[in-house]
């Protein structure tokens, strides 16, 4: 009797696997060109180089394409298809999120194109190992966007995996002793969370004998459950994501593997694990938090998270002289500013989240383009090497700084518009809450605004105000030397410099262009 | 009921007894035909070619790992194959859900097995299956001094006083 029941279930849920099969053309795409990339490595070997970058603009390219069509076919109030037996959900909001992850991909790419890594063991135009780069990019991208459509703990995981089996692959792409150690670091603390994660997983499973956070019967359980274990597996859950936006406790991988890694892939990495991590944690406040039946202050927990963020990012970020190392903390400290529009849980939260996403990928996307380009012309990373450099380039030094400015949050740039929405949708958050601990969090926010002004406009202070000495005049002899020509920045490089400037002043001034696009996703879990 | 049919428990009692006797008439063949003519290296205990005695902190040759890797990729093949073999052609599975089971199993094992494919073909491609003989390289002295003189000298200084090349 029971047989012929599973029997007859199991002929509607094939059906279902099908249908939903359709739906996720974007990431079979996706998938098609990591496969295609792979066979090419294998006829092609270390021929036919520019190939590869073409194929994998193209199958970018082709998947935004799609993402931007699954846009324009959902509706703008629906509230998202379930898929794949309410694996994955797939609404507005994750459709933003992936054509964000697709786009930062297509920049990251074009990124890489003229990096060339200290040694000179990574330079995409003559590595061998082209073709396992964009694979391994490729695996990771999936996994991103395979995060911000999750609603299953099971996939939330393998997704978190994925992600981060990519990233410890592409930390080591520079080959050199560095970029090793930062790679065995990123796997001791990458393992040692998402175990965390998963031992807080199975609890909840434990607890509601699902892994669904949108099945009633999760958030019914999970109102009922005794609190201490509620209490322990939510947080050791959020463990694993606070990993993934290298927020606070889980913050302690950033700072090497910035440094050690590739820079091409360290914008990557602090744009798109990060952007993926703060949608499954959106959704994850929503349906576990606000469940919790009893009276648990997880506003305020999240508060306290993010004070140390931005404490720990900033401060640290003051004593760094390596400006890879600065940017890794700066991202530590951007986590925290997102976190608070995490925690408003308004819709208007969950818009200035968005907003903030999006401005703060392409800030540090420019940023580490200029480093690139100007590692490359100094052969260092230190800002120390940045004397006089704005003199020299007077654009390069331009772009530096509206750079600098946005991820501070000044105007005339679309940092400043960011933090503002940030900022005022934490003040309402407050009158609704009356909850003290977020007041404290609008000061704390606010006084590190100003501490984070201190090192980021010390590299246009050094570029614009220091003059070059000792080593860059010894550099200069050199180049006369052997003859070569002494502005070593690539057109193309300072085109896309400029690609990724641009938007940021507009966006300052016509801010709701964006803010219209991100309106018609509707904040309902 | 069911006395005269095994339980569960019972096949998997036959299945370790027949893997004893196996066991035993193999070992039992070799006694009877092979020649018995031990010496100490044949005598010691058998270890994939490493020392078995002294530390195992040693270091292994990375190879070991790269064979033991790609075997993975076949053992888990297999492990997958067994139990999708006996749902697959399952008649009453077939027919409730008109075909689609059959079309459905096929279509996710050969992805699967594609997949296993692809990354034996990347292996083998990147030449990770080649097992690279260690190049015993001679150390070859050539002398600048000729050998003729060496004699003369040996001869100069007498016979307790030889020289060796």
């Amino acid at each position: 009797m029971e047989k012929s029941i599973e029997v007859h279930s199991l002929g509607t849920q094939l059906s279902e696997i099908v249908e939903s099969a359709f739906f996720v053309f974007p990431e079979i795409c996706l998938l098609a060109f990591l496969l295609l990339i792979l066979i090419f490595d294998l006829i092609f070997r270390q021929k036919l180089l520019w190939l590869f970058t073409i194929t994998a603009l193209l199958g970018l390219f082709l998947t935004t394409g799609l993402l931007l069509q699954q846009w324009s076919l959902t509706a703008e109030s629906s509230e998202g298809l379930s898929l794949f037996s309410r694996m994955i959900q797939l609404d507005r909001l994750a459709i933003y999120f992936k054509i964000l992850i697709c786009v930062s991909a297509v920049f990251t790419v074009l990124i890489s194109v003229n990096y060339k890594s200290r040694a000179g063991s990574f330079h995409l135009r003559s590595v061998k190992r082209i073709g396992e780069y964009y694979t391994v990019l490729f695996g990771l991208l999936l996994g991103a966007m395979l995060l911000s459509m999750s609603t299953h703990l099971l996939i939330i995981y393998l997704a978190i995996e994925l992600i981060s089996i990519s990233s410890y692959i592409l930390t080591n792409f520079n080959f050199d002793e560095r970029s090793t150690e930062a790679s065995i670091k990123y796997i001791l603390y990458g393992g040692v969370s998402s175990g965390v994660m998963l031992y807080g997983m199975s609890l909840l499973y434990g607890l509601t004998g699902t892994l669904d956070m949108t099945h009633p019967s999760f958030q019914e359980n999970i109102a009922a459950a005794p609190m201490i274990l509620v209490l322990f597996a939510g947080l050791f859950t959020l463990g694993g994501f606070l990993f993934k936006i290298s927020s606070a406790p889980f913050h302690l991988w950033a700072p090497d593997v910035y440094e050690g890694a590739p820079t091409p892939v360290v914008a990557l990495f602090s744009v798109v694990p990060k952007a993926a991590g703060f949608v499954v944690l959106m959704r994850y406040t929503a349906h576990f938090f606000s469940q919790v039946s009893f009276d648990f202050p997880w506003q305020t927990l999240l508060a306290v998270i993010a004070i140390i963020t931005l404490l720990l990012g900033n401060f640290a970020a003051l004593w760094q002289k390596n400006v890879k190392r600065m940017m890794a903390y700066s991202s530590i400290a951007h986590s925290g500013f997102i976190l608070i529009g995490v925690l408003s849980t308004s819709s208007f939260g969950m818009l200035s989240v968005l907003f903030y996403v999006s401005v703060y990928a392409l800030m540090n996307l420019a940023a580490f383009l200029i480093i690139i380009m100007i590692s490359r012309e100094t052969g260092s990373e230190e800002i120390s090497q940045y004397r006089g450099l704005g003199e020299q380039y007077p654009l390069i030094g331009v772009l530096m700084l509206i750079a600098m400015i946005s991820l501070t949050g000044l105007p005339p740039t679309a940092g400043f518009t960011a933090k503002l929405f940030i900022f005022s949708s934490l003040w309402e958050a407050y009158q609704s809450s009356d909850n003290l601990m977020l007041l404290l969090l609008l000061v704390f926010g606010l006084f590190n605004t100003v501490v984070s002004l201190f090192y980021y406009l010390k590299i246009p202070y050094f570029m614009f105000f220091k003059k070059s000495e000792t080593t860059f005049v010894a550099d200069r002899f050199s180049h006369q030397r052997t003859g070569r020509r002494h502005d070593k920045f690539y057109l193309f490089d300072k085109i896309l410099a400029i690609v990724l400037i641009f938007p940021l002043l507009i966006l300052f001034f016509k801010s709701n262009w964006l803010i219209d696009f991100i309106h018609t996703i509707p904040f309902e879990f | 009921m069911q006395h005269n049919q095994l339980t569960g428990f019972g096949e998997i009692l036959l299945f370790i007894i027949g893997a004893i006797v196996f066991v035993m008439i193999a070992l039992l063949v070799a006694r009877l035909i092979r020649p018995h003519r031990p010496n100490p290296e044949k005598l010691t205990t058998y270890e994939c070619g490493e020392d078995p005695t002294g530390t195992a902190w040693g270091q292994f040759n990375p190879r070991f790992y790269i064979i033991a890797l790609i075997f993975i990729l076949f053992d888990v093949e297999i492990v997958f194959l067994f139990p999708w073999a006996t749902v697959f052609g399952r008649q009453e599975l077939i027919a409730a859900t008109e075909g689609l089971w059959g079309w459905f199993a096929l279509a996710e094992m050969f992805i699967f097995v594609a997949i296993l494919a692809l990354g034996l073909a990347y292996a083998w491609a990147k030449g990770f299956l080649d097992w690279i003989k260690p190049h015993v390289k001679k150390p070859v002295y050539r002398s600048p001094i000729p050998k003729a003189l060496y004699e003369q000298v040996n001869e100069r200084n007498g016979k307790n006083k030889a020289i060796d090349v």
